[in-house]
């Protein structure tokens, strides 16, 4: 027999919070491409995709002999719960941790100067540039609480992992990939129980300039 | 005719016939622009490699043509590490009649049997 009378449809804390960093990436990175031009400079070095919970976003580099875009994927890896700074019947404080996936292609090209641009090289210049786009928009101090404060305590990089290309089974791409897990403090909550209305008092008074009483109705039934 | 020269004669019949596997190589180029043409060899371009470590089939393209160790009189190609350079190129078509344009990246010659085996990089316009 369920007790549950509401229905459960609206998203977890955990949920809220990844789409909200990915759609912090994706309002600054449009912006840094806007201040870029803005600066006389190639706003493709400042652009990115983002994705959620992607398995393979990098499916694109297979397809296409000349896409080249770093690729943003937020997923959640996992969320932990403190007993201590929760209660039972409501509000549990959690951290969640989210991967934060860039992959970047490099493209070995002529260079135009009698030489030419190894495509390893391009990859990871590609990719470190990218991680830093996202560490520094991440880590702003307007994002401290990644505009959801009341809900986010605190957000922190764990670290910065890179992941070279295997070196005995060369392939034709040159895709050099990073990972930054950021850790989030912040709520969860849970149904409530509907309490059944037993009892309805209410009391009314008008009062009169000085603060005088001069009308009183009291509701007892 | 010893043992390794049959072999090394049997092994460029298998890779230059164009009645069975053998695909013209549009053209090698090298660092200095000069090219060579009119090679036959075998060629693949599958979007599907194993991983090594786990022994699974994961997403990638690999590349790579086989070719003689003499069609290049010594020289052979391979991976350019400065770049200041250009890099050894290699043009053919796949099976549809496209032309695609590769860098060398890995060369793996077997001076025995005389093949010369190119892993190749995709290469794009500057």
């Amino acid at each position: 027999m369920s007790k549950i009378t509401t229905l459960i449809d609206k998203e977890d804390s955990v949920e809220i919070v990844r789409n909200q960093i990915a759609a912090i990436l994706v309002a600054e990175r449009d912006n840094q491409k806007t201040l870029a031009t803005a600066a006389g400079k190639d706003p493709a070095l400042w652009d990115f995709n983002v994705y959620i919970e992607r398995a393979d976003p990098w499916s694109i580099y297979q397809n296409s002999e000349t896409e080249v875009t770093p690729i943003v994927n937020v997923w959640i890896d996992n969320e932990t719960f403190e007993g201590g700074a929760s209660n039972i019947a409501e509000r549990q404080t959690a951290n969640g941790r989210f991967n934060i996936d860039i992959y970047a292609r490099g493209l070995a090209k002529d260079d135009g100067n009698g030489g030419h641009t190894p495509g390893d090289l391009d990859a990871a210049l590609n990719m470190h540039r990218t991680i830093r786009l996202v560490r520094n928009i991440l880590m702003a101090a307007t994002y401290s609480y990644l505009d959801l404060r009341g809900l986010v305590g605190k957000r922190w990089p764990e670290s910065i992992s890179t992941f070279q290309p295997q070196q005995d089974n060369q392939q034709a791409q040159a895709v050099v990939a990073a990972r930054m897990p950021m850790s989030v403090r912040y709520n969860e909550f849970s149904p409530q129980v509907e309490g059944d209305t037993l009892e309805q008092i209410a009391a009314s008074i008008t009062l009169d300039p000085s603060g005088e009483v001069i009308q009183a109705t009291f509701d007892y039934t | 005719m010893s043992l390794r020269d049959q072999a090394f004669t049997d092994f460029k019949d298998i890779i230059r016939n164009t009645g069975e596997w053998g695909f013209t190589i549009d053209k090698v180029v090298k660092p200095d622009g000069s090219e060579v043409t009119t090679l036959v060899g075998l060629t693949t371009d599958i979007s599907a490699a194993i991983d090594p470590d786990t022994g699974q089939i994961v997403s990638g393209r690999h590349i790579s043509v086989a070719l003689s160790i003499d069609d290049f009189g010594g020289e052979y190609p391979r991976n350019i590490h400065d770049s200041d350079e250009k890099p050894w190129r290699v043009s053919f078509k796949d099976v549809a009649g496209v032309v695609y344009e590769f860098k060398v990246e890995e060369t793996i010659p077997d001076r025995a049997i005389g093949s010369l085996v190119l892993i190749l990089e995709a290469y794009g316009a500057p």
